[in-house]
Parts: structure tokens; C-alpha cells; sequence
């Protein structure tokens, strides 16, 4: 059997033939079709495998509720896993395959799962797997491999995606008859209107409705022509979070219209929105019923062949059982009749049943007080056993009818999964034997199907109520029915198809123990993933009530979580991917930079010159080359990045004391000091330097790195800590362009160029600092070192910044000027001891870094108290020297561990490198590290051990000022 | 006085979307930063209404008179056009920024479909009139946006992120005028 195509009928475009590849064989449709309604007209059944027992599984739904036809979509090199073929649109030159399955569709090895008895029930991990003493590290990989569902691309993903906010007054997620009246009185009281609906159309199920055509046709013409309203469609709202803020995915490509995706265009568009109030119109889902084999092609809700019948023009099966607990089913035999198929028999659990649906069964053999027992047929449906049903007990045998589809409606269960995303707690509604939304904030309306009212003309009704309510009873005359108890060896009874969840699973689960509904769901898997348990969480819910002898409610509920449907990481990402993942900051210098042969490295944010290699130089000759130069000569270096936060007022003084760990109040105009920082836990924060350029004014730099950090810190020490200092700071980083003038003829080439200041070492001292000119243009020169040279940091208003820099260049070619970047900088403050990110790494006191001296003990700063906490005082604590390879040819890598000799190589020994460099001016390889009370180790050998690849060095303690330690040079 | 240079020489003006989209440089002008403090809110903002003239950012203090304050933050005040002289340094203070800001000008028929994709505020004319300016996040990096008249757009940028940022937003222009 199978389905096929009518000779009319359906909203496709017949005159429109469309082509796809299943499984490498050509399928056609038409335009209007899903993925799904083309596959079940080309009489196709079995359309996937099941998730642990490999079954043949064919269609369920005919919407966002499939749980078993899932495809991966092939765009040339890329796969898209777990696509839903009822939401999939058929579009021109389409690839899709089936998944999970070995080596064919139709033929699955791996469905021998199915013949193993017992082995994959509920916690067949634990208990398989785990309970084996090693066993789980020899299972994993087996298991990983044939575990999971469709296998995700290994390429990166090509596509693009658009993000974009949205902003409305109200916004209706649900096209269906009560979102759409919705939409159209909100908008008519004058309101902005955004209308969302996941489907390719609008009109939810009234598109499946035999009758509601005309009224729809005449609704989406109202609604389209309203320029109130903004309908996006092929949009599903994804998650709900807090301030009504929405995810909303808007598919823009496998269309009828667009074709496949073209790599230039987005394949997505990611709206986050946020509505002034928020319309919930989600509607309902039919639900299933449990029964042996259930889940064998041809079984499918009842409301799902209405839906291909009407929408798509193709007819299921030939020949059905209806199985139903209620009355909508009913509604579909006019639609199962005009599209030719025979109604074998009409079965429905309840002893009577009204006159209207009596009617509607008229010349049908109508079963009341029947259920379908077993379904039969692996690969298809070939029939269903038919038996009396009493007080949920089968009595007596039961017979047996031929058919190819069994339509099943064992109710309707309300889409409230948006309303569970924000943590508003289902209601349950007895009446309805369905949760609804629960107390939502004030801002959220639902109306419609969602709260109960399942008929077209009560879902309108319902929405346009000032304020809709719940349904107080149901409208669809019913009798709970979840189960069908299963005769001994009728085989599986499935719950939840998707992850192959039986009835057994959810009973073995009370079984052992599992009274929570929220234990039982991560037990047995149910509604997890993907699916969040559209079809199935009620039904689990309803049966592990049954088994505790507990009412519905008392059960619990279980949680929805976003996303309501798969979202691609990459429309998360948007088009913030690759190189636009992150903007990068460029400095004033970076085209000059760039011009003379910089290679440039990404630190943060910052694009730095990294170094400037020479003809036939690599990194290593240049970074040497650039570090020789500037300690024989003069080098300039791009200071720019260094952070820069100007502090106004007449308690910055006060400010700076309180922060800083060494004192403030005395430093005078003209002057600079170096200061540290702490975090309130007595940890090193950062360190920089601190100008006072007047009485109330200051400038501090940070490191590169630390400026946002800091800057962030300071901010909020004066809004919350301390609002009385009149304090103002602000970032000035991009203000000015800076560069170091290093090297011992750095004062010789500035006095060539700088008027308006005396340079010598009386007038301006080292730590000095003097407002002076170069070409006409203000700058302000700072002596201070960070390489150990005597040197000079010259800062200049940004956009004037590469005419300074031009004129230094000039004046400094009778010098032999040189340029460095970050890496000969680098070995320089290695050379001299200095710390930087790799000593600054927040694991360090100010007391391991050898610079106690500057902990005041006049004053209290941020940190001064922690900082003194035993564990931070400990003589063991790793503490800053230098290391010296006794070979000194061997080179030492940052992070090295560092164990005395003949220790044990445990743990993270006593210390680490912290930095490492080839030092040119020692002309061996140096290093930094911390070691446990070090500076009482100078000239003892300890040895540093790669954690990485073992690598031995034996290297000798010293102290960390390898180069000038008097600082002969910088105070020249 | 060497002339001003601009981080974005040769790149702007550039327009894209098909000519929907134009980002022009501004002309540099001052542009500072002024805090009041604990208490002297309301001085403060007396001292620079009267010296711009302009009770609050207003299309024509930014546009034809190119003076003009904005709020950023508690007590703060981005201003441009000038330094205030007169400011009594018991109210407040001010920090000159003229170096450190880019002033980009977005003009065209898609310039606010662009600019949904890059700031996350509500730009509907009902929530952005003309004259209004905020201080908002850009690809997490903060800037100024105002909207002096109808048709244009200003990005008050860092100017280390002015280049990245035109990269971007061309970027994010491309993804979406292709759909």
C-alpha cells in the first residue's frame, strides 16, 4: 500500500513539478508540498529507523509534532541532520537520506536491537554497560557509534545566517483561527502587530478543515492588508525569555520560491524580539494512543491524514481504522471519505456516543466500547486486532481488520511549551484531561485552542475577549484513554517514538523507584531532545500516574525547554562568524605599521605589531635583531594599547590610595609612580603607572589587556562604594596614540625634535613626566622604562598621532632607529624582571611577586586585608625568581612545572614558569617563574618538567633582574 | 598644527545594499565627556544648556548648530561641538575625547534594516524620534546613536574600533540584503 496523490485538491500548485532525491532515488511533487506529503504520494511507507530498536517507521503527524520522519539534508559537502519532513518544504533539486540506519532504509542490521530481549529497556546504559567493572571505557566508543540520530556535517557550516531585533507592541505566536483574530483586533485598536506562524501558511488547523476555506481566505486577505501587521511566516518562536524577549526563526531558503540555499544569501534569520505584550495562539497537538505496535507504518493521527488530504491532495492509505476516545476524530470522516479511502471500522472506547457523531459514522461500522488492541504489520500496516474494552481492561479475544492506515485521536494536548520556557507552571485542566498555561505575567495573553477551546468558532470567540479564559469544560466529548493494555508477546507498545519510549520503559522505571516524573523523563529518556515531548509528555506523565495510583496533577508536570524546535548554531552565531566574530582594534600607527613589513598579532582585541622581520628573517632573527638594536641604539615601539583612564576631581588622590596598594597623596605634578592594584581577595589585579598632570588630574595606564577590567573596577568602587569622592574617570585609550622611544640614544634623538622642554636628566628625571611639542603638534613625554633602556613614552592626540610618529621615524635614521614589536618588547622586560601577563595571572600576591615593599601599612586599599590571609602569607608559596637552563643553549617554555631535584613528579610542583625568552643581551635562554620560596633558592638547580611532553631541564635559580640590575641604564 | 587624521582615510565614504546604505565621516569636531557630581546634577545641566543652547540633544543642536549634550549615563554627559568654558570644577568636570570618537554618518533607504542588525534597541520612529540619542552596545562595543533628522543616522564610535566597525556593518549588510 500506500499513499497517493488525488486527482485534486490540496493548496499545491500542480502546475509547478518539483523534484528531490530520497535515498538516491528521484521523488516528485509539487510546489506546496512538504518533503513528507511528496514521499507518502509516491506510496513510500517506511521513511525512517528508530532510535534504539531500528523499526521501520513511517509518518505520524503531518506538522512540527513528527516525531520518527526525521532526514539529513544534503547541500553539496554539508549535511543538516534531523530535519522534520512534514515542516521540510519539497523544493527543486533537494537531497535528502534517511538516518540512523545500516546499510539501507529498507534493510537494517542494526534493528537485530529489536530481537534482544530486555537488553535496551529504561537505564540500559547503567545497567548493560556500566555495572561491568571497566566496562563502560571498552562499550563507549561502540556505543557512540551506533548511538544518536542523524550525524552532524564534519565541515564547517557554509551557510549564513541573518540576526536582526524586532520590536513590537504585540506579538501573536500563531497563525491558526484564534492567533489570527488575535492579530487582526489587536492591530485594529491600533497596535503594532507582529503575527508569527511556523508553518509555510497560515491558518493552523483550519487549512486540514473541510469547511473553514472560505472563512480563512477571507481572514489572511484582512490580515494581509492590514499595515498594522507584520506577518512572518516559515517563523517559529523558538524560546521565551525573560522581559518578553523572543527567539524567533525565520527559515528563508528551501522554498518552492527560493530553492535550495545559496551560500550568498542567509539560509535563516534569527528576530530577537521583544513585545509589549505577547499573544500566545499556539494552539494544539492530537495525541496518540497507546497499543501494541503502534508504531508501525500506516498508524498516524487521525487529524494528520485531514491534514495531507486537504493541504497537500494525497491520500494516506486506502482502506482505515479510526481509533478514537473522543469526538473530533469524527470530524475527519467526511474528509477520509472525499478522498476515496474506505472506513473499515470506526472504534472508540467509550460505550455511547453522541447522536452528532452517530450521524457522522452513519453507514460505517461504528465499535463503541472497543479499542484498537494490537496493530499488525512490520514494514507496513497490515491490520489492527479489534477488542471490547471495559474499565481500561480488554475483555475476551478480540478480531481482526484488514486495513492499511489506523487513524488514531486520543485527544488534543494544548501547546503551552513557550509559557514552560519562562517557568510558568502548567494548570491542569481536568475537564480537559490537558495542562494549560499556568499564572503568566501580566503581559501574556493566550487565547484559543492553547487554553482549551478546541472548536474553530470558540478558539475566535476566545480571542476576542478583553481577557481570555480557559475552557471551564470541554467542548469534544471524551473518555481518558492512554493505553491499551497489550496481550502477553503483542509486542512493543510505544510512548514516545522518537526515542523509542515504551509503555514497559515507563512502568520498569516505577518499578525501580522512580516516583518523580522529572527522574522517570531522564531515566527512560522521554520527551527529551529534540522532541520535547510534543506527542508523548502527557501520555508518559498520565501512565506514571496510573502506576503511582495518583492523580494526574499530583504527578507533577514536566518542563519544556527552549528551543520548541532545533535552532542551527550558526543563526545563534548570526553573522558574527570567523573573522567577524570579533572587532578588532586597530591604533593610530597600525597603516605605518603596516606599510613597513609589520606582522601583527591579535592580543585581546588588539591587532598589534607583533615584529617587523627584514629580508629573510623569520620570527626568531627579527625579534633578536629588534631587541639588539634598542639596548645599542634607539627603537620605537607602538604603545597605543595600553590603557589609558584620565581620573578628574579633587579627590583622586584620596581615590588612587584607596585602590593602589602603595600611597598617593604625595606624588607631585610632573611626576609618575608605578602602581599595583588588587582584587578585593588580595590577588595582584593589574599594575600600571599613574601621571599627575595637575593638581586634580591624572592619568593611569594599565596593561593592554587589564584597561576594561580596570576600568570596570574602578567604576564601580566610585558608584557603589564610594559615591562621596568626587572622582570622575573615564576611558581616554583611544584618545591617545603612544609610542616607547627606547634605547641608550633615545634622549639624543628626542632633543633633536622636541621643543618647549628641557630633556636632560636633571629636568626631567626617570618617573618624570613634561608637556612639550614636537612639529608643532602637543605631546606629552613620560620617562619611564619597561625594556630597562633609558627610555621616554611619548602620547599624542590620536589623530595626530602618525605625523609624530613620522617625525621621530625621520629624525631617528641618523641614529640607525629601529622599530620593535610585542616580542623583542617582551624579551626586554624579561631581560629586566619586569611582570607582566604571565607573573599577572591571578593566582599572585603582590608578596610572590617580590614587591611587598610596595604594600602600604599606613593605609588601607582594596585587598589590603585578604592579602594577608595565611594561605597567602605561606613562606611555601611560589614566589618570583629567574631561571637560568644550566645548558643555556635549552629553551624553557611558559608553563613548565618546577620540582626540586629527586622529587617526586607529582602534582603541580613546586612552582612554574611564568615566562620564557631567548635573552640576546645574556645570549642564552632565560626565564621567569614562581617557586616556592625562591628568592631563598638563588644557585640551587631545580629541575623543569613539560607536563605537556615530559621535557627535563635543569635550570639554575637567580634572581629575576637578569639584565642592569642596579638600572644603570633606565636612570642614565 | 599638523591636519587631523582619520582612522577611516580612504575607506569612507562607502556605500553598499545596492546604494541603500552610505556611512560618511563627520567632519571631526570637539567632543568630550562631563560629570557632575554627587548633588550638582541639575547645575550641571544648567551650565550646558546655556552653553549650547539646547535643553537636550535636539536635531537642530546637532545638525545645524553642531553643539549639543546628550545624558549617558548617572550624572554624565557625552557633549559635542565644543568645550563648555564656564564649568565650575565644584559641579563637575569634562574630558576631552575629540580624538577619541569617530563620527559616522548613515544615510539611505536601508540604513535602519541595517541598524536592527547591529544595536538592540527598539528603532521604530515611536521609540527613536528624531533628536534622540542613547549609548548602546555595537557588537558588544559600546557607542553613541543618534538620529539627528528623518533620513540620518549617527554613530558616535571608538575610533581603535571605527575601522572594524564599518567592516561590520558592511558585513552584516551583506548578509541581509542578499535575502
Amino acid at each position: 500500500m500506500s499513499g497517493f496523490r488525488l486527482p485534486s485538491g490540496g493548496q499545491i500548485d500542480r502546475s509547478r513539478p518539483m523534484r528531490m532525491t530520497f535515498d538516491g532515488q528521484e521523488v516528485t511533487g509539487f510546489a506546496g508540498d512538504t518533503v513528507a506529503s511528496a514521499l507518502m504520494a509516491s506510496g513510500r511507507r517506511v521513511l525512517a529507523r528508530s532510535f534504539k530498536y531500528h523499526r521501520p517507521r513511517g509518518l505520524v503527524g503531518v506538522g512540527v509534532d513528527e516525531p520518527n520522519a526525521l532526514f539529513e539534508v544534503v547541500n553539496g559537502a554539508t549535511v543538516d541532520p534531523n530535519t522534520r519532513a512534514t515542516t521540510l518544504e519539497l523544493c527543486d533539486g533537494l537531497t535528502v537520506r534517511s538516518q540512523n540506519r545500516w546499510p539501507s532504509l529498507g534493510f537494517d542490521l542494526m534493528s537485530l536491537n529489536d530481537w534482544v530481549p530486555g537488553i535496551f529497556s529504561a537505564g540500559f546504559y547503567y545497567k548493560t554497560f556500566m555495572s561491568l567493572p571497566g566496562g563502560w571505557m571498552f562499550y563507549e566508543r561502540i556505543i557512540r557509534r551506533a548511538a544518536g540520530m542523524g550525524q552532524a556535517g564534519r565541515l564547517p557550516d557554509p551557510a549564513r545566517y541573518d540576526r536582526a531585533h524586532l520590536y513590537c507592541d504585540v506579538l501573536v505566536v500563531g497563525g491558526g483561527p484564534a492567533g489570527l483574530t488575535a492579530a487582526l483586533k489587536a492591530a485594529d485598536d491600533g497596535r503594532d502587530v507582529v503575527l508569527v506562524e511556523q508553518d509555510m501558511a497560515l491558518g493552523g488547523q483550519a487549512q486540514s478543515e473541510p469547511n473553514a476555506a472560505p472563512w480563512l481566505r477571507d481572514m489572511i486577505a484582512r490580515i494581509m492588508a492590514h499595515t498594522g501587521i507584520t506577518v512572518l511566516t516559515r517563523c517559529t518562536a523558538a524560546g521565551d525569555y525573560d522581559d518578553r524577549t523572543l527567539m524567533l526563526l525565520e527559515r528563508l531558503s528551501y522554498t518552492p520560491d527560493k530553492g535550495l540555499p545559496d551560500l550568498d544569501a542567509p539560509q535563516a534569520r534569527l528576530w530577537i524580539t521583544r513585545a509589549d505584550q505577547v499573544i500566545l495562539a499556539t494552539g494544539a497537538m492530537e495525541r496518540s494512543i497507546v497499543f501494541a505496535g503502534n508504531d508501525a507504518p500506516g498508524v498516524m493521527l487521525a487529524s494528520a491524514a485531514a491534514g495531507y488530504i486537504q493541504r497537500y491532495g494525497v491520500a494516506p492509505g486506502r482502506r482505515a481504522v479510526l481509533f478514537t476516545n473522543n469526538d473530533s476524530a469524527y470530524d475527519q470522516i467526511s474528509v477520509l471519505q472525499s478522498a476515496g479511502i474506505e472506513i473499515a471500522a470506526v472504534v472508540d472506547c467509550r460505550p455511547v456516543v453522541s447522536g452528532n457523531c452517530a450521524e457522522k459514522a452513519r453507514g460505517l461500522w461504528l465499535r463503541t466500547g472497543h479499542a484498537v488492541t494490537q496493530a499488525i504489520g512490520r514494514h507496513a500496516l497490515q491490520g489492527v486486532r479489534i477488542g471490547r474494552i471495559s474499565g481500561g481492561v480488554v475483555q475476551g479475544p478480540a478480531g481482526y481488520e484488514a486495513c492499511d492506515i489506523c487513524l488514531v485521536s486520543g485527544g488534543w494536548t494544548p501547546t503551552i511549551h513557550l509559557s514552560s520556557h519562562r517557568g510558568t507552571r502548567p494548570a491542569y485542566a481536568r475537564d480537559l484531561q490537558a495542562f494549560l498555561p499556568g499564572d503568566m505575567d501580566p503581559a501574556y495573553r493566550a487565547c484559543g485552542a492553547v487554553l482549551g477551546h478546541w472548536r474553530r468558532q470558540e478558539a475566535i470567540n476566545n480571542a476576542l475577549e478583553m481577557a481570555p479564559t480557559p475552557a471551564q469544560s470541554c467542548s469534544i466529548d471524551h473518555m481518558p484513554l492512554w493505553e491499551v493494555p497489550a496481550a502477553k508477546g503483542a509486542g512493543k507498545a510505544f510512548v514516545d517514538f522518537q526515542h523509542d519510549v515504551t509503555a514497559s520503559d515507563i512502568r520498569l522505571a516505577h518499578r525501580e523507584g522512580f516516583v518523580s516524573v522529572e527522574h522517570m523523563k531522564r531515566y527512560t529518556t522521554l520527551g527529551m531532545a529534540g522532541d520535547q515531548g510534543k506527542t508523548s509528555n502527557l501520555t508518559g506523565l498520565a501512565m506514571m500516574s496510573a502506576c503511582l495510583g495518583q492523580d494526574l496533577p499530583q504527578t507533577g508536570t514536566t518542563t519544556f525547554r527552549p528551543p520548541f524546535t532545533p535552532v542551527p548554531i550558526g543563526a545563534l552565531a548570526g553573522p558574527d562568524r570567523g573573522g567577524a566574530h570579533t572587532l578588532l582594534r586597530r591604533t593610530p600607527f597600525r597603516a605605518l605599521d603596516k606599510a613597513a613589513g609589520a606582522v601583527f598579532v591579535n592580543l585581546g582585541h588588539w591587532q598589534r605589531a607583533w615584529y617587523y622581520p627584514r629580508e629573510n628573517e623569520d620570527i626568531e632573527d627579527a625579534y633578536k635583531r629588534e631587541a639588539r638594536d634598542v639596548r645599542a641604539g634607539v627603537g620605537l615601539c607602538d604603545v597605543s594599547t595600553l590603557g589609558k583612564i584620565a581620573l578628574k576631581g579633587p579627590d583622586t588622590a584620596e581615590f588612587l590610595n584607596r585602590v593602589y596598594t602603595n600611597g598617593w597623596k604625595t606624588l607631585r605634578v610632573g611626576y609618575v609612580r608605578y602602581g599595583l592594584m588588587l582584587r578585593e581577595d588580595g590577588i595582584v589585579m593589574d599594575d600600571g603607572t599613574t601621571a599627575r598632570l595637575g593638581p586634580d588630574e591624572y592619568l593611569m595606564t594599565t596593561t593592554s589587556g587589564g584597561a576594561g577590567k580596570v576600568m570596570t573596577h574602578l567604576e564601580y568602587l566610585l558608584d557603589t562604594q564610594w559615591p562621596d569622592l568626587r572622582v570622575h574617570v573615564t576611558s581616554v585609550t583611544d584618545q591617545w596614540g603612544g609610542v616607547s622611544l627606547a634605547g641608550p640614544k633615545s634622549r639624543e634623538l628626542l632633543q633633536c625634535i622636541v621643543t618647549g622642554s628641557a630633556l636632560d636628566g636633571t629636568a626631567l628625571p626617570h618617573m618624570a613626566l613634561t608637556h612639550a611639542e614636537i612639529a608643532d603638534t602637543p605631546v606629552r613625554i613620560y620617562r619611564l622604562s619597561f625594556s630597562g633602556e633609558l627610555a621616554y613614552e611619548i602620547f599624542v592626540p590620536a589623530g595626530y598621532a602618525e605625523h609624530v610618529y613620522k617625525v621621530i621615524w625621520a629624525a631617528g635614521k641618523k641614529f640607525n632607529i629601529t622599530r620593535y614589536g610585542v616580542e623583542s618588547l617582551g624579551t626586554m622586560r624579561i631581560e629586566k624582571g619586569h611582570v607582566a601577563g604571565g607573573e599577572l595571572d591571578g593566582r599572585t600576591t603582590i608578596f610572590d611577586l617580590g614587591l611587598g615593599a610596595m604594600a602600604s601599612s599606613k593605609k588601607g586599599y582594596i585587598g589590603s586585608v585578604l592579602q594577608h590571609r595565611p594561605g597567602l602569607r605561606s613562606v611555601d608559596r611560589p614566589t618570583l625568581v629567574g631561571l637560568m637552563p644550566v645548558d643555556p643553549m635549552q629553551r624553557l617554555t611558559g608553563g613548565t612545572l618546577l620540582y626540586s631535584e629527586g622529587a617526586a613528579v607529582l602534582g603541580p610542583g613546586e612552582g612554574r614558569v611564568s615566562s620564557a625568552t631567548w635573552s640576546p643581551a645574556l645570549n642564552r635562554h632565560i626565564a621567569l617563574g614562581l617557586l616556592a620560596n625562591g628568592p631563598s633558592r638563588y644557585g640551587e638547580t631545580v629541575v623543569a618538567i613539560s607536563a605537556v611532553d615530559g621535557t627535563r631541564i635543569d635550570v639554575t635559580v637567580t634572581s629575576p633582574h637578569f639584565f642592569d640590575p642596579e638600572g644603570e641604564r633606565q636612570y642614565a | 598644527m599638523p591636519d587631523r587624521q582619520s582612522p577611516l582615510e580612504g575607506v569612507l565614504p562607502v556605500s553598499f545594499c545596492q546604494g541603500t546604505v552610505c556611512i560618511a565621516e563627520a567632519t571631526p569636531s570637539m567632543m568630550a565627556e562631563a560629570q557632575a557630581w554627587d548633588g550638582h546634577q541639575a547645575e550641571l545641566e544648567r551650565t550646558l544648556s546655556h552653553w549650547s543652547g539646547a535643553a537636550t540633544v535636539s536635531s537642530e543642536a546637532f545638525a545645524e548648530k553642531g553643539m549639543g549634550f546628550a545624558q549617558i549615563g548617572p550624572s554624565r554627559y557625552f557633549l559635542w561641538g565644543a568645550l563648555p568654558t564656564e564649568l565650575d570644577m565644584g559641579v563637575g568636570t569634562c574630558v576631552d575625547l575629540s580624538h577619541a570618537r569617530v563620527v559616522l554618518v548613515l544615510t539611505g533607504d536601508h540604513v535602519r534594516d541595517l541598524l536592527v542588525r547591529a544595536v538592540p534597541l527598539d528603532l521604530r520612529d515611536c521609540a527613536f524620534d528624531v533628536g534622540h540619542m542613547v549609548s548602546t552596545p555595537l557588537h558588544h562595543i559600546p557607542v553613541l546613536l543618534a538620529r539627528p533628522t528623518l533620513t540620518q543616522w549617527v554613530l558616535i564610535v571608538p575610533r581603535s574600533y571605527a575601522r572594524s566597525m564599518v567592516d561590520h556593518l558592511q558585513h552584516v549588510s551583506d548578509v541581509f540584503s542578499t535575502a
